[in-house]
Protein backbone atom coordinates (compact mmCIF):
# COMPACT_ATOMS: atom_id res chain seq x y z
CA UNK A 1 0.00 0.00 0.00
CA UNK A 2 2.96 2.64 0.96
CA UNK A 3 4.58 1.86 -2.24
CA UNK A 4 1.25 2.68 -4.31
CA UNK A 5 1.17 5.92 -2.51
CA UNK A 6 4.63 6.38 -3.59
CA UNK A 7 4.87 5.79 -7.21
CA UNK A 8 1.68 7.65 -8.02
CA UNK A 9 3.32 10.34 -6.38
CA UNK A 10 6.55 9.95 -8.57
CA UNK A 11 4.45 9.69 -11.48
CA UNK A 12 2.57 12.53 -10.60
CA UNK A 13 6.18 14.26 -10.30
CA UNK A 14 7.54 12.89 -13.32
CA UNK A 15 4.84 13.20 -16.26
CA UNK A 16 5.56 16.14 -18.02
CA UNK A 17 3.60 19.51 -17.58
CA UNK A 18 2.31 20.82 -20.57
CA UNK A 19 -0.51 20.23 -22.86
CA UNK A 20 -1.20 16.67 -21.98
CA UNK A 21 -3.42 16.01 -19.51
CA UNK A 22 -3.04 13.56 -16.51
CA UNK A 23 -6.23 12.58 -14.31
CA UNK A 24 -6.28 11.08 -10.94
CA UNK A 25 -9.27 8.65 -9.81
CA UNK A 26 -7.75 9.28 -6.11
CA UNK A 27 -9.00 6.32 -3.56
CA UNK A 28 -11.86 7.22 -0.95
CA UNK A 29 -9.60 7.15 1.71
CA UNK A 30 -7.57 10.39 3.07
CA UNK A 31 -4.09 8.93 2.43
CA UNK A 32 -3.91 10.29 -0.91
CA UNK A 33 -4.16 13.83 0.85
CA UNK A 34 -1.96 12.88 4.43
CA UNK A 35 0.48 10.70 2.25
CA UNK A 36 1.34 13.91 -0.09
CA UNK A 37 0.36 11.42 -2.92
CA UNK A 38 -1.53 14.22 -5.47
CA UNK A 39 0.51 16.99 -4.06
CA UNK A 40 2.16 17.84 -7.77
CA UNK A 41 -1.31 18.21 -9.20
CA UNK A 42 -2.50 21.60 -10.34
CA UNK A 43 -6.05 21.07 -10.08
CA UNK A 44 -8.03 19.17 -7.13
CA UNK A 45 -11.25 18.25 -8.19
CA UNK A 46 -13.56 17.52 -4.48
CA UNK A 47 -16.67 15.79 -5.42
CA UNK A 48 -19.75 16.27 -2.71
CA UNK A 49 -22.92 14.98 -2.72
CA UNK A 50 -25.79 17.25 -0.69
CA UNK A 51 -26.06 15.52 2.41
CA UNK A 52 -23.39 16.52 5.70
CA UNK A 53 -21.02 13.53 5.96
CA UNK A 54 -20.10 13.99 2.22
CA UNK A 55 -20.10 17.92 2.36
CA UNK A 56 -18.38 17.26 5.52
CA UNK A 57 -15.35 14.84 3.74
CA UNK A 58 -15.26 17.11 1.02
CA UNK A 59 -14.25 20.21 3.43
CA UNK A 60 -11.43 18.49 4.79
CA UNK A 61 -9.98 17.01 1.74
CA UNK A 62 -10.35 20.54 0.51
CA UNK A 63 -8.32 21.61 3.65
CA UNK A 64 -5.77 18.98 3.09
CA UNK A 65 -5.34 19.77 -0.48
CA UNK A 66 -4.67 23.69 0.44
CA UNK A 67 -2.27 22.37 2.87
CA UNK A 68 -0.30 20.60 0.13
CA UNK A 69 -0.20 23.76 -1.48
CA UNK A 70 -2.35 22.77 -4.43
CA UNK A 71 -2.71 26.08 -6.69
CA UNK A 72 -7.12 25.40 -7.25
CA UNK A 73 -8.86 22.96 -5.17
CA UNK A 74 -12.74 23.50 -6.14
CA UNK A 75 -15.60 21.32 -5.16
CA UNK A 76 -18.25 19.64 -7.81
CA UNK A 77 -21.41 19.19 -6.22
CA UNK A 78 -22.70 15.79 -7.76
CA UNK A 79 -26.16 13.80 -7.76
CA UNK A 80 -28.20 17.28 -7.18
CA UNK A 81 -31.63 16.06 -6.93
CA UNK A 82 -33.26 19.76 -6.80
CA UNK A 83 -33.12 23.49 -5.72
CA UNK A 84 -33.36 22.35 -2.21
CA UNK A 85 -29.81 19.79 -2.45
CA UNK A 86 -28.19 22.97 -4.94
CA UNK A 87 -28.80 25.23 -1.93
CA UNK A 88 -27.67 23.16 0.64
CA UNK A 89 -24.03 22.49 -1.46
CA UNK A 90 -24.13 26.36 -2.04
CA UNK A 91 -24.78 27.19 1.82
CA UNK A 92 -21.97 24.99 2.76
CA UNK A 93 -19.10 26.15 0.36
CA UNK A 94 -19.85 29.71 1.07
CA UNK A 95 -20.12 29.53 4.93
CA UNK A 96 -16.94 27.35 4.20
CA UNK A 97 -14.57 29.42 1.90
CA UNK A 98 -15.01 26.70 -0.83
CA UNK A 99 -15.20 27.39 -4.06
CA UNK A 100 -18.31 25.34 -5.81
CA UNK A 101 -16.95 24.36 -9.40
CA UNK A 102 -19.55 22.75 -11.21
CA UNK A 103 -23.17 21.08 -10.33
CA UNK A 104 -23.62 17.48 -11.80
CA UNK A 105 -27.17 16.53 -11.54
CA UNK A 106 -28.52 13.17 -10.14
CA UNK A 107 -28.73 10.68 -13.34
CA UNK A 108 -30.66 7.64 -13.35
CA UNK A 109 -28.88 6.51 -16.72
CA UNK A 110 -26.10 5.90 -14.57
CA UNK A 111 -27.80 3.05 -12.99
CA UNK A 112 -28.36 1.46 -16.17
CA UNK A 113 -25.22 2.21 -17.42
CA UNK A 114 -23.78 -0.02 -14.58
CA UNK A 115 -26.34 -2.51 -15.09
CA UNK A 116 -24.99 -2.33 -18.33
CA UNK A 117 -21.33 -2.82 -18.15
CA UNK A 118 -20.90 -0.17 -20.08
CA UNK A 119 -19.33 3.79 -19.98
CA UNK A 120 -21.78 6.28 -19.62
CA UNK A 121 -20.66 8.22 -22.02
CA UNK A 122 -21.21 5.38 -24.54
CA UNK A 123 -24.40 4.29 -22.85
CA UNK A 124 -25.94 7.76 -23.17
CA UNK A 125 -24.05 10.93 -24.16
CA UNK A 126 -27.20 13.09 -23.74
CA UNK A 127 -27.70 12.20 -20.32
CA UNK A 128 -27.80 15.03 -18.05
CA UNK A 129 -25.00 14.55 -15.77
CA UNK A 130 -23.07 13.81 -18.86
CA UNK A 131 -23.69 17.15 -20.08
CA UNK A 132 -22.82 18.68 -17.10
CA UNK A 133 -19.32 16.94 -17.07
CA UNK A 134 -18.68 18.07 -20.43
CA UNK A 135 -19.73 21.99 -19.35
CA UNK A 136 -17.29 21.26 -15.93
CA UNK A 137 -14.67 20.40 -19.23
CA UNK A 138 -14.93 22.99 -20.97
CA UNK A 139 -13.97 25.21 -17.58
CA UNK A 140 -11.47 23.38 -16.63
CA UNK A 141 -9.92 23.77 -19.94
CA UNK A 142 -10.64 27.50 -20.34
CA UNK A 143 -9.88 29.11 -16.76
CA UNK A 144 -6.32 29.70 -16.22
CA UNK A 145 -4.68 28.08 -13.11
CA UNK A 146 -1.78 29.96 -11.02
CA UNK A 147 0.99 28.71 -10.89
CA UNK A 148 2.34 27.46 -8.43
CA UNK A 149 3.93 29.14 -5.15
CA UNK B 1 -2.27 20.03 -16.71
CA UNK B 2 -2.30 17.52 -13.69
CA UNK B 3 -5.65 16.78 -12.28
CA UNK B 4 -6.95 14.73 -9.49
CA UNK B 5 -10.75 13.93 -8.34
CA UNK B 6 -10.98 13.09 -4.74
CA UNK B 7 -14.02 12.63 -2.35
CA UNK B 8 -15.95 9.81 -0.01
CA UNK B 9 -16.49 6.42 -1.62
CA UNK B 10 -19.54 6.24 -3.77
CA UNK B 11 -19.19 10.63 -4.37
CA UNK B 12 -19.11 9.58 -8.04
CA UNK B 13 -15.49 10.49 -8.48
CA UNK B 14 -14.93 7.37 -10.99
CA UNK B 15 -17.51 8.78 -13.52
CA UNK B 16 -16.21 12.04 -12.98
CA UNK B 17 -12.55 11.25 -13.88
CA UNK B 18 -13.31 8.23 -16.24
CA UNK B 19 -15.60 10.92 -18.37
CA UNK B 20 -13.27 14.27 -17.88
CA UNK B 21 -10.51 11.55 -19.52
CA UNK B 22 -11.97 10.70 -22.28
CA UNK B 23 -13.66 14.47 -23.12
CA UNK B 24 -9.65 15.28 -23.28
CA UNK B 25 -8.74 12.40 -25.28
CA UNK B 26 -11.66 13.33 -27.66
CA UNK B 27 -9.76 17.06 -27.92
CA UNK B 28 -6.88 15.20 -29.23
CA UNK B 29 -4.83 15.42 -25.96
CA UNK B 30 -2.56 13.02 -24.23
CA UNK B 31 -4.35 11.66 -21.91
CA UNK B 32 -3.03 9.43 -19.05
CA UNK B 33 -5.40 8.37 -16.50
CA UNK B 34 -4.44 7.22 -13.10
CA UNK B 35 -6.75 4.34 -11.26
CA UNK B 36 -5.37 4.99 -7.70
CA UNK B 37 -8.23 3.24 -5.64
CA UNK B 38 -7.30 0.25 -3.87
CA UNK B 39 -10.74 -0.98 -5.61
CA UNK B 40 -10.14 -0.01 -8.96
CA UNK B 41 -12.87 -0.14 -11.59
CA UNK B 42 -11.64 3.38 -13.95
CA UNK B 43 -11.27 1.16 -16.49
CA UNK B 44 -15.31 0.09 -17.32
CA UNK B 45 -15.66 4.46 -17.28
CA UNK B 46 -13.14 4.66 -20.04
CA UNK B 47 -14.94 2.13 -22.12
CA UNK B 48 -13.06 -1.03 -21.35
CA UNK B 49 -14.76 -4.59 -21.58
CA UNK B 50 -14.80 -6.17 -18.87
CA UNK B 51 -12.60 -9.03 -20.71
CA UNK B 52 -9.69 -5.87 -21.35
CA UNK B 53 -9.96 -4.86 -17.45
CA UNK B 54 -8.95 -7.95 -16.00
CA UNK B 55 -5.73 -8.37 -18.46
CA UNK B 56 -4.83 -5.16 -17.51
CA UNK B 57 -1.19 -5.80 -15.47
CA UNK B 58 -1.13 -2.92 -12.60
CA UNK B 59 2.60 -1.24 -12.35
CA UNK B 60 4.82 -3.44 -10.78
CA UNK B 61 6.20 -3.01 -7.71
CA UNK B 62 9.67 -1.97 -7.11
CA UNK B 63 9.28 0.93 -10.08
CA UNK B 64 10.84 3.51 -7.32
CA UNK B 65 13.90 3.95 -5.89
CA UNK B 66 15.99 5.92 -3.24
CA UNK B 67 18.25 8.62 -5.05
CA UNK B 68 20.66 11.08 -3.83
CA UNK B 69 19.66 14.38 -4.92
CA UNK B 70 21.60 17.77 -3.65
CA UNK B 71 22.73 15.52 -0.69
CA UNK B 72 19.16 14.24 0.24
CA UNK B 73 17.61 11.64 -0.59
CA UNK B 74 14.62 11.38 -2.56
CA UNK B 75 12.20 8.72 -3.76
CA UNK B 76 11.51 8.73 -7.66
CA UNK B 77 10.88 6.24 -9.94
CA UNK B 78 13.96 3.62 -11.38
CA UNK B 79 13.07 4.02 -15.30
CA UNK B 80 12.09 7.03 -17.19
CA UNK B 81 8.04 8.08 -17.19
CA UNK B 82 7.36 7.83 -20.77
CA UNK B 83 8.93 4.12 -20.92
CA UNK B 84 6.52 2.99 -17.85
CA UNK B 85 3.05 4.79 -19.70
CA UNK B 86 3.92 3.30 -22.76
CA UNK B 87 4.76 0.06 -20.98
CA UNK B 88 1.71 -0.45 -18.62
CA UNK B 89 -0.45 2.39 -20.00
CA UNK B 90 -3.74 0.28 -21.36
CA UNK B 91 -4.45 1.74 -24.34
CA UNK B 92 -8.40 3.10 -24.08
CA UNK B 93 -11.02 4.46 -26.09
CA UNK B 94 -10.64 7.94 -27.11
CA UNK B 95 -7.09 7.59 -27.08
CA UNK B 96 -6.52 7.26 -23.19
CA UNK B 97 -4.24 5.32 -21.72
CA UNK B 98 -4.88 4.04 -18.33
CA UNK B 99 -2.36 3.36 -15.72
CA UNK B 100 -3.78 0.96 -12.46
CA UNK B 101 -1.90 1.60 -9.48
CA UNK B 102 -3.24 0.80 -6.45
CA UNK B 103 -5.10 -2.92 -6.92
CA UNK B 104 -4.56 -5.22 -4.21
CA UNK B 105 -2.40 -8.55 -5.42
CA UNK B 106 -4.68 -10.78 -3.17
CA UNK B 107 -5.92 -11.71 0.45
CA UNK B 108 -2.96 -10.59 2.70
CA UNK B 109 -0.51 -9.81 0.08
CA UNK B 110 0.55 -6.27 2.38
Amino acid sequence: MCSSHATVRGLLHELPADDSVVIVDAEASPEHLSRATIEAVDLQLVVAEPYFKSLETARRYSKLGRDLGIPKVVIVANKVRNEEDQAAIEGFCESHDMQLFAVIPFDSMLAGAERAGVAPLDYDPQAASMAAIVAMYDRIVHEPIASRA
Amino acid sequence: MKLSVSGKGGSGKTTISGTLARLAGRQGRQVIAIDADTNPNLALTLGLGAAQFEDTPPLPHGLMQHKQVDGETVLSLSRPVAEVTAQFGKQCPDDVRLIMVGSVRGAASG
